[in-house]
């Protein structure tokens, strides 16, 4: 017997611990699906913590950042890799304790060019995705300062090029309903399989007036 | 994983937090120097007392860690019958389910119905220490 410590209570302890939760979400996934969803549910709790601390990281290199970001989920029992090798030299693979088969992929850019970040989304849409069931959905994470102007704008432009340059892609808002996310959905090129990725704005401008 | 690599990961993934440092250590040392028979089957007690500390959610995130992103033990779940001890795996789905409709599911052993399944499920570890880092390129089947 556990001394007591039943999955009623253990629950009744993640609905006051926040990252409890997540590292329950992450290690009871019954579905592809599932992990899927709490892993974005962590996602966000790690994008509000990055943006909160936004005067310590507006200076950060991509990696320095990915890193961090590598570090908060596993500590919530998602199994990360940065710059793993998986059809080349991925910013972030992102694993299931309930699935090794399952498979996330992250590719992250601070936003420089419209041109920059579809190179990143190629990347991560034609090599990194396998694009085989349950290894079809991924990020990209967006690192925005402060002379790239409003972060809802940038988003908007972003999914103006990737129309531009991706005709057959669907989109569709993310369940948050957060400006600065969207998803798109395109057939991976070479299983056909649909992919979809969720692009996610990380706001880390710092220019306080005084 | 090395015990070694083992050691450089959960100290380098904590090094903001020696209490999680700590349990997660005493956690390695333990399955470390543990029978293989008993490493089937470790129940949160242990963990817990093996941790040398009082606090249910500091040990439940050191065997989340250890569980999900280092792979030294599985984290498993299992109905526990109160009265003569025998247990029986519960898989995820009926898991997932049951946090939604608790009162929807019934003993494994009697048939009955249960006000509250949860109430009689408790996690339980698999000590994992021949694993080695899953194959990275390869596809599996589910």
């Amino acid at each position: 017997m556990s001394e007591g410590l039943n999955a009623r209570k253990i629950e009744a302890l993640a609905l006051v611990n926040p990252c409890l939760r997540r590292m329950l979400d992450a290690l009871t996934a019954a579905t592809y699906e599932q992990f899927v969803d709490g892993l974005y549910r962590h996602l966000e709790d790690v994008i509000k913590f990055l943006e909160l601390n936004r005067e310590l990281r507006h200076k950060d290199d991509e990696d320095r950042l990915t890193v961090e970001i590598a570090g908060q989920l596993k500590q919530c029992a998602y199994q990360v890799t940065h710059n793993e090798k998986v059809g080349g030299h991925a910013d972030l693979v992102v694993r299931s304790a309930c699935n090794d088969s399952w498979l996330w992929v992250g590719e992250a850019k601070w936003h420089s060019s419209y041109d920059y970040l579809l190179q990143g989304y190629h990347q991560l849409t034609t090599r990194y995705l396998p694009g085989t069931t349950n290894r079809n959905k991924g990020g990209m994470l967006i690192y925005l300062n402060v002379r790239d102007g409003y972060a809802k704008e940038v988003i908007r432009q972003w999914r103006s090029k990737l129309i531009e340059e991706y005709p057959a892609t669907k989109f569709e808002e993310s369940e948050s309903c957060n400006d600065l996310e969207f998803l798109s959905t395109q057939d991976h090129q070479d299983t056909g399989v649909p992919c979809t990725v969720r692009h996610m704005a990380i706001c880390l401008k710092h220019a306080p007036l005084a | 994983m090395s015990r070694t690599d083992l050691i450089d990961c959960i100290l380098g993934d904590w090094n903001e937090n020696p209490e999680m440092q700590s349990i997660c250590l005493a956690i390695v040392g333990y399955i470390h120097s543990t029978d293989s028979a008993t490493l089937r089957h470790i129940t949160f007690s242990t963990l817990l007392r093996e941790s040398n500390t009082q606090s249910y959610e500091a040990v439940l995130q050191a065997a989340g860690y250890l569980s999900g992103s280092v792979r030294l033990m599985d984290w498993r779940w299992e109905y526990i019958n109160d009265e003569t001890g025998r247990c029986e795996e519960v898989d995820l789905s009926t898991y997932n389910a049951a946090k939604i409709d608790p009162a929807n599911f019934s003993s494994p052993f009697s048939g009955t119905l249960e006000p509250d399944f949860l109430e009689h499920v408790y996690p339980y570890f698999v000590g994992n220490i021949s694993r080695e880092t899953p194959d990275k390129a390869g596809e599996s089947n589910e």
